[in-house]
């Protein structure tokens, strides 16, 4: 994949001048984005790659094996059913990563949004959009995942809602917080004085300026992505979490599972 | 600033009420009858019926919810359908119990966080900065109970210089405070480490070195005030989480606080004690959101609400 990347970036017609070009020379410049880069790649790898990959068919249970050690035949040994935990993880890539990244997704698009318009036009819209946060940070986590599954019936796409709905409001606060104090900065000001528009502001300004933030400090690495995925309490994407236990089916391979954690990871 | 603060705790009110009916409907939602858990599997229809009638639980929802709202605002929460203590005991005994862990876990992970984080953005690209992220990287990574599995082995039954259980003096309080407050530690030193790189790049700080403000004093009032406001934003969000409850924690190291209460509860459908539970929770998120948004006021006085 990164072999792809340079070569991508060697055919384009101004390479020292292209968005392409310009992350690709940050990333390499970041040895801790570029192992990042590395996991992820192994990890879509394994995803992808899972029946070639795997030693073992991952569901085939061998209870007189259960339990085992590593050993030559089972490099990371076996679980309570006897099956092989190396090619449970390779597998359990599928599910978690699509966990990880669909929910994830489902707490920025709704939860940055308004964090934004609350931190940027305060007044009632912040009042209140923050009670409905306040409503959802002081409902736990594990009922609403029990009540989704219960309601909606056993599923993945019901896993991500649940965790993609729990995670809302972090980032709603988080982003309110940082808006509130850039709102008050000299572009903003300067913007206005242009005569942009609230919405221009919001999505041109200040959203880009946030983002970038966590993006400048940190390579695209996102110190500012990173604590959103971890909140004890709340299931973290595409761990643990919801599905163990509350997620219904314990027989599908998935990462969460596999470290025995049901609803929480406080 | 008053009028705001005023403001805010009358919506306190409509929170709570939203929160306690919507979890009340959606705990029975769930299938799985109290009574029939209550009865066992021999019972006959009879004796399950008369159990939900001694209950109340025969009564429409409605009603029933009427009920619980006219006995919580005078201050009766119910009582456990399975040991028939009142909540608002089980709660006064326990709550207390994960507000010392959680705000003894938020301290270590403070004293840890904000420091780390500091250290690692002003010496940015050093060894010390990949050395705390490299940490940072493994106190999120770690499962806590693993980690609290570990702690015990090492420190209490190795070394043996503190106890594995029990919740009784400070000395209990260490393992466990250490647990949760590792991977809160790790989270805080990223989120101070990329704020403060950030806030370091600022004219200001370059005016304030300029004008020949020490070092250090550049680093606390001109950078890190400025940085502290998604810290502020993460620790209060840590801490209301701790203090809903950290079911892991408490079952690995026998510390019997809200959390394990709540998961008990919701699996044996023990409604009051659910109700309870999460009414308290939500209360402690409310109030910890205000003073949240006190200190951003305070942090940054250009911050003001109307």
């Amino acid at each position: 994949m990164m072999a792809a990347a340079s070569e991508a970036v060697a055919v384009r017609p101004v390479p020292a001048q292209s968005t392409t070009a310009m992350v690709w020379r940050r990333l390499r410049r970041n040895r801790g984005a570029l192992a990042g880069l590395g996991v992820l790649t192994l990890f879509t790898l394994s995803a992808l790659l899972a029946p070639w990959l795997a030693p073992y068919d991952p569901y085939a249970s061998d209870l007189l094996g259960s339990l085992a050690g590593p050993s030559r035949e089972h490099w990371l040994g076996t679980d309570e059913l006897g099956r092989d935990i190396l090619s449970r993880i390779t597998y359990g890539a599928r599910i978690s990563m699509i966990i990880g990244t669909i929910s994830v997704a489902i707490g920025v698009v709704l939860g940055v949004p308004v964090g934004l318009l609350a931190g940027y036009l305060g007044g009632r819209f912040d009042l209140l959009s923050q009670r409905l946060i306040d409503v959802l940070l002081g409902f736990p986590g594990i009922i609403l995942a029990i009540v989704l599954v219960t309601v909606l019936g056993v599923g993945l796409v019901n896993v991500m809602i649940a965790v993609g709905i729990v995670s809302v409001p972090t980032y709603a606060r988080l982003v309110r917080g940082q808006v509130l104090s850039l709102k008050n900065q000299e572009f903003v000001e300067a913007a206005r004085a242009l005569g942009a528009s609230q919405g221009r502001i919001v999505f041109r300004h200040i959203f880009p300026k946030h983002t970038g933030r966590a993006d400048r400090a940190d390579h695209a690495a996102g110190g500012q992505r990173d604590p959103l995925r971890r909140r004890p309490g709340v299931p973290r994407p595409g761990g643990a979490a919801a599905h163990g236990g509350v997620g219904g089916d314990a027989q599908h391979p998935c990462w969460g599972m596999a470290c025995g954690m049901p609803w929480t990871r406080g | 600033m008053s009028g705001y603060l005023l403001k805010r705790l009358l919506l306190a009110l409509p929170v709570l009420l939203g929160v306690s009916l919507v979890v009340f409907t959606m705990i029975r939602l769930i299938p799985g009858d109290p009574a029939q858990l209550m009865a066992g599997q021999a019972a006959t229809v009879e004796v399950i019926q008369q159990i939900r009638e001694s209950l109340g639980l025969d009564r429409p929802v409605v009603v029933q919810y009427g009920i619980f709202l006219g006995n919580a605002v005078r201050g009766n929460l119910g009582r456990s359908l399975f040991n028939d203590a009142p909540v608002t005991e089980e709660l006064a005994q326990r709550f207390p119990r994960t507000v010392r862990l959680a705000l003894a876990s938020m301290l270590v992970a403070s004293l840890i966080g904000i420091p780390a984080g500091i250290v690692s953005a002003t010496r940015h690209l050093s060894w010390a900065d990949s050395l705390v992220m490299v940490l940072a990287l493994a106190g999120v990574s770690m499962p806590v109970f693993w980690l609290g599995l570990n702690l015990i082995l090492i420190f209490a039954v190795r070394l043996q210089w503190l106890p594995a259980i029990g919740h009784e003096t400070w000395r209990h309080l260490l393992l466990p405070a250490i647990t949760l407050g590792t991977a809160s530690a790790a989270l805080i030193a990223r989120m101070t480490r990329s704020a403060m790189l950030e806030v370091l790049r600022q004219d200001y700080v370059r005016t304030a070195r300029a004008k020949g403000v020490a070092e250090p004093a550049v680093i606390r009032r001109h950078a890190l005030r400025n940085a502290l406001i998604p810290v502020v934003t993460v620790v209060g969000l840590q801490l209301g989480t701790l203090l809903s409850g950290a079911v892991l924690t408490e079952t690995v190291f026998a510390w019997p606080g809200v959390g394990r209460l709540l998961v008990d509860a919701v699996l044996a459908r023990d409604y009051p004690i659910i109700q309870g539970t999460v009414l308290l929770i939500a209360t402690t998120f409310v109030l910890l959101n205000v003073v949240v948004d006190m200190l951003y006021a305070a942090l940054d006085p250009r911050i003001r609400y109307e």
